[in-house]
């Protein structure tokens, strides 16, 4: 396992109030956030500034204002770059090499003798699936498998911390979830992993730590609960299926944390006996409701959840719209 | 607060693979990454290197049929269409000259053996008779074809070729643990010997194809072609971490800056490095004896002003660039 | 609405008229004028090449001034006294007295930065769209691809008529005002038919080499190369050949000089009075010319139909 006491006075990932301008563009604007370890989803609308953060973070760009720090050391310091694996989201490479070449290439460049980079170079191919693809020339890659390259690039000389940009994208289903299985994996060997993604049901999967950003500032960072729970005022939707939906509903109605009740279309989810309670301010709901139901416990309430915690829902209300990216 | 030198990375729990950072072996990821550089230009099928070879080709053969029909020298060459050749028109100097000075030593009807008595404005004749047709090869084809276009163009081609900014492969390198500006000495030097072996490769061919006169071109021209050399890589090198668009500033630069500047009368001429290059060469000339002073050029810098100035800008755009390239991001991600 | 589907309350069909297709060359024009003039490297070729407009322009007021108002004196130039008559007679050389050779002259010296101009707008114009794919774009649209090279050539075109056309235009309307401007546009209007031309047949011509030649090679440094190659290497081997055998056949050799002497035949100028000499007919020069266009495009004809994929 990584020697996570080495970071134990120093975040591994801290932006200190990091603005960034390109000429008149502003793409990031005040951020200050600090990584520790885990995985953290980092998701905005395009143009966000998801791409701009990654590469500071990676040290390829140098902030306008602010610092970004690797375990307490400058991020554009080349020393830094030990501690990072960057798979960036363009496609460009040394096409003339073939995958194990570049690999190797890539190893060899991060100190690694060759011995050491050989070996660390089959082990990563084996782990990504590529082994058997690995001496063909990467012009002639899928999408997918130079995705998984890039990803073999960063991996090669065991970096403590991986920055990977879109690492999902072009990827199929099975080949999605066999990298979702290996960033789990990762970081319970003590990799600490940030992922931009627009497949915000996978990042969920993955983990519930997420970064939003949002026309270049941090819109929202943590847990989607802590998240949700900060939004109070945000009204969420439960949806309750009892048998007497009516009754219940004249008695939520004048309930001051419900604003509104909704009979839903009956579909698959959803029956005749469901309505949908919006409700701001949610724990004031719930202990009312509570109380409520520890006194009439005549209501047989079948079904009980709220729709939009999740992902899709903070990012529609934080960024405005559908959640969609 | 721990150092980052002090990191040790952990072994993997499966597929164990133990790797410890070191200095020494980062110095020699930087000896590897020289040699990636240099061995790229081996894979690449790069149709620059084709056009570059097809370009040097055509002079080679220009000057190989030159030579074949001897018109360096020239003697052979007529004034106008109709007109007598400079060989003719030289010889009748010469007898004239010769004529009019042993007429006035000895008088007329004198009888006997002609003192070989010849003064040292005929030997002189002579003598630029003889390094005419040098001369002129160096005129056209050294100073003019391989200064003022091979030598700059096929630099810059290489340059450029084994750096190219239109693809966007630099991620991979600057992502590396290594000091830019080492990844920037690293391109240096790594491109160094495929452009002298453009360059020399050219110039051997060129000695082949001129007979004589190529042959001592080569022997006295390479210590200057080659001070230019660093010099004109070290230039085009820098125009690589300044600007986005390095062969067009490159081409404005040769083709604009240095035809003009390098011609220029008074003290604006030393700012340009053919002219100290050209100087260099002119010196060398000179030192075998050759009246480069014929020669249509303004007036050459020293020896030691023009290595002085060739190996002072070499040292100073190279040392430039590499503070430039750890202090600068890369513009096209912008 | 009729014909709409009512669920698709918020989407309104277009109602326009199809224009002809020769449009689409114009949009594409535009586009790919806005794609050059945004760079600032455009700018900088344009400054320098508006340098040798300067020299002209201010050289031909200067002409003017010294002949009218030192008819008889010495001036003195770096501290020494010097004959104005012989300093007419050096600038005279030069021929920047308005006639068809200042004309001609100027455009020749654009040469220099044409051929930078054109090695970059090619690279961006054409080698883009090939190596980065865009052209797929143009066709999945109901155009053919001539009409991308037409939109695509007239933007080269119009950038050689910014350096060439309107400066020479400029420098005619200046020399009409230094001199008595009614005798001389009434007597050298033939001069501005004669920049028209000469400048229509270098925006012709240069604009489908370059649409050819970037074809060929696409990225910038092989294009560079070929281009140099083409106007300076050909340029100096003609110079040797002609000086070494006196024949003013190899000077056909020369591209720029070849459009040199056509744009002077557009002048009406004396083939007599053209320097350097030994020059070639004027009618060997335009078939160079009209070789080269037919050259062009039949290679880009060719490109079109089996080479790219």
């Amino acid at each position: 396992m990584y020697n996570s006491a080495l970071y134990k006075d120093e975040p591994l990932l801290q932006f200190i109030d990091v603005s960034k301008w390109f000429g008149p563009i502003l793409a990031l604007s005040q951020i200050t956030w600090t990584f520790k370890s885990g995985i953290v989803g980092l998701v905005g609308a395009n143009g966000a500034g998801k791409s701009t953060f990654l590469r500071l973070a990676a040290g390829l760009l140098r902030p306008t204002l602010g610092e970004v720090k690797i375990a307490g050391h400058d991020a554009w310091d080349w020393r830094s770059r030990r501690l990072i694996g960057y798979c960036p989201s363009t496609d460009a490479f040394f096409h003339d090499l073939s995958g194990q070449q570049f690999v190797l290439v890539m190893a060899r460049l991060c100190g690694m003798t060759r011995r050491e980079a050989r070996k660390s170079t089959e082990a990563i191919l084996q782990r990504l699936g590529l082994h058997d693809l690995a001496t063909r020339p990467i012009y002639g890659y899928s999408k997918g498998m130079r995705q998984r390259i890039k990803l073999a690039q960063a991996l090669v000389h065991h970096p403590p911390l991986l920055i990977l940009d879109e690492p999902l994208a072009g990827i199929d289903p099975l080949g999605r979830h066999e990298l979702i299985g290996l960033f789990r994996q990762l970081n319970q060997e003590g990799h600490s992993l940030i992922i931009s993604s627009h497949e915000l049901e996978t990042l969920e999967q993955l983990t519930d730590q997420i970064l939003i950003l949002s026309r270049g500032r941090l819109a929202a960072a943590g847990t989607i609960a802590e998240i949700r729970h900060q939004l109070s005022e945000y009204p969420i939707t439960i949806r309750i299926t009892v048998s007497s939906p009516r009754e219940l509903a004249r008695q939520l109605i004048d309930w001051p944390e419900v604003s509104a009740i909704e009979w839903p279309a009956s579909s698959q989810h959803t029956s005749c006996n469901t309505l949908l309670v919006r409700v701001h301010r949610p724990r004031e709901f719930f202990q009312r409701l509570t109380q409520f139901l520890a006194q009439n416990t005549s209501w047989d309430i079948t079904c009980f959840e709220s729709i939009d915690e999740s992902a899709h829902a903070l990012l529609g209300y934080i960024l405005g719209g559908s959640g969609k990216t | 607060m721990s150092k980052i030198g002090d990191l040790e990375n952990p072994m993997l729990q499966d597929n164990t693979v133990s790797f410890t950072f070191k200095y020494r072996n980062i110095v020699l990821s930087w000896f590897y990454l020289i040699w990636f550089i240099l061995a790229g230009q081996l894979r690449r099928n790069s149709l620059t290197l084709w056009v570059s070879t097809i370009l040097s080709g055509v002079v080679v053969l220009w000057v190989s049929i030159e030579t074949q029909r001897d018109r360096w020298d020239l003697r052979q060459r007529r004034i106008a269409r109709a007109g007598p050749t400079y060989g003719q028109i030289l010889d009748r100097a010469i007898m004239e000259q010769a004529y009019a000075v042993l007429s006035s030593q000895f008088p007329a009807g004198t009888a006997g053996a002609v003192p070989l008595l010849i003064p040292s404005t005929l030997l002189r004749l002579n003598q630029i008779q003889s390094h005419l047709g040098f001369m002129h090869y160096s005129y056209w084809i050294m100073y003019g074809v391989y200064l003022g276009f091979l030598m700059p163009l096929l630099t810059l081609s290489c340059v450029n070729t084994l750096i190219d900014p239109e693809n966007d492969a630099w991620v991979w390198l600057w992502s590396r643990p290594l000091p830019r500006s080492s990844i920037y000495l690293a391109q240096w030097i790594g491109t160094l010997p495929w452009i002298f072996l453009l360059n020399f490769g050219v110039l051997t061919a060129l000695a082949l194809a001129g007979g004589t006169y190529g042959r001592r071109s080569l022997f006295l021209y390479s210590l200057s072609i080659m001070l230019g050399i660093f010099a004109l890589a070290s230039l085009f090198h820098f125009f690589h971490i300044l600007f986005r668009r390095p062969v067009v500033i490159g081409l404005i630069y040769v083709f604009f800056f240095e035809s003009l500047v390098g011609n220029l009368p008074g003290s604006v001429k030393l700012l340009s490095l053919t002219f100290h290059i050209r100087s260099l060469m002119y010196r060398a000339a000179q030192a075998e004896g050759y009246q480069v002073e014929l020669l249509l050029f303004p007036e050459a810098a020293t020896w030691e002003a023009a290595v002085g100035f060739l190996l002072f800008v070499t040292v100073l755009l190279t040392l430039l660039g590499a503070w430039l390239s750890s202090y600068r991001e890369r513009r096209e991600i912008i | 609405m009729k014909g709409v589907d009512s669920q698709l309350l918020q989407f309104t069909p277009w109602e326009g008229n199809h224009t002809r297709r020769h449009a689409a060359a114009v949009a594409i024009l535009r586009i790919s004028l806005l794609l050059i003039v945004r760079q600032r490297l455009f700018w900088a070729l344009l400054a320098l090449a508006a340098l040798a407009f300067f020299f002209f322009f201010y050289a031909q007021y200067l002409l003017v001034w010294i002949s009218q108002h030192l008819a008889q004196e010495t001036i003195r130039i770096a501290g020494f006294p010097v004959s104005v008559s012989n300093l007419l007679r050096f600038l005279d050389r030069l021929a920047l007295n308005g006639s068809a050779h200042t004309y001609g002259n100027f455009i020749w010296f654009q040469g220099y930065i044409i051929v930078i101009l054109l090695a970059f707008s090619g690279s961006q114009l054409f080698g883009n769209d090939i190596v980065y794919g865009s052209m797929l774009f143009y066709y999945s649209k109901p155009i053919s691809l001539w009409h991308y090279f037409y939109g695509k050539c007239c933007t080269i075109a119009l950038l050689l008529l910014m350096t060439t056309f309107i400066p020479a235009i400029i420098l005619w309307i200046e020399a009409g005002l230094l001199f008595d401007w009614k005798t001389y546009y009434m007597q050298n209007y033939h001069l501005l038919l004669g920049i028209t031309g000469y400048s229509t047949l270098i925006a012709l011509t240069l604009s489908l080499l370059t649409a050819a030649t970037a074809l060929l090679f696409r990225r910038t440094t092989p294009l560079v190369l070929a281009w140099m190659g083409l106007f300076v290497l050909l340029r100096l081997i003609s110079n040797w050949l002609t000086l070494a055998t006196q024949d003013a056949s190899w000077r056909l050799l020369d591209l720029w000089n070849n459009l040199y002497l056509c744009g002077l035949w557009c002048f009406g100028v004396d083939h007599a009075t053209i320097r350097p000499v030994p020059q070639p007919s004027y009618d060997a020069a335009c078939l160079v010319i009209v070789g080269i266009i037919i050259l062009c495009l039949m290679y880009i004809n060719f490109y079109l139909k089996y080479l790219y994929k």
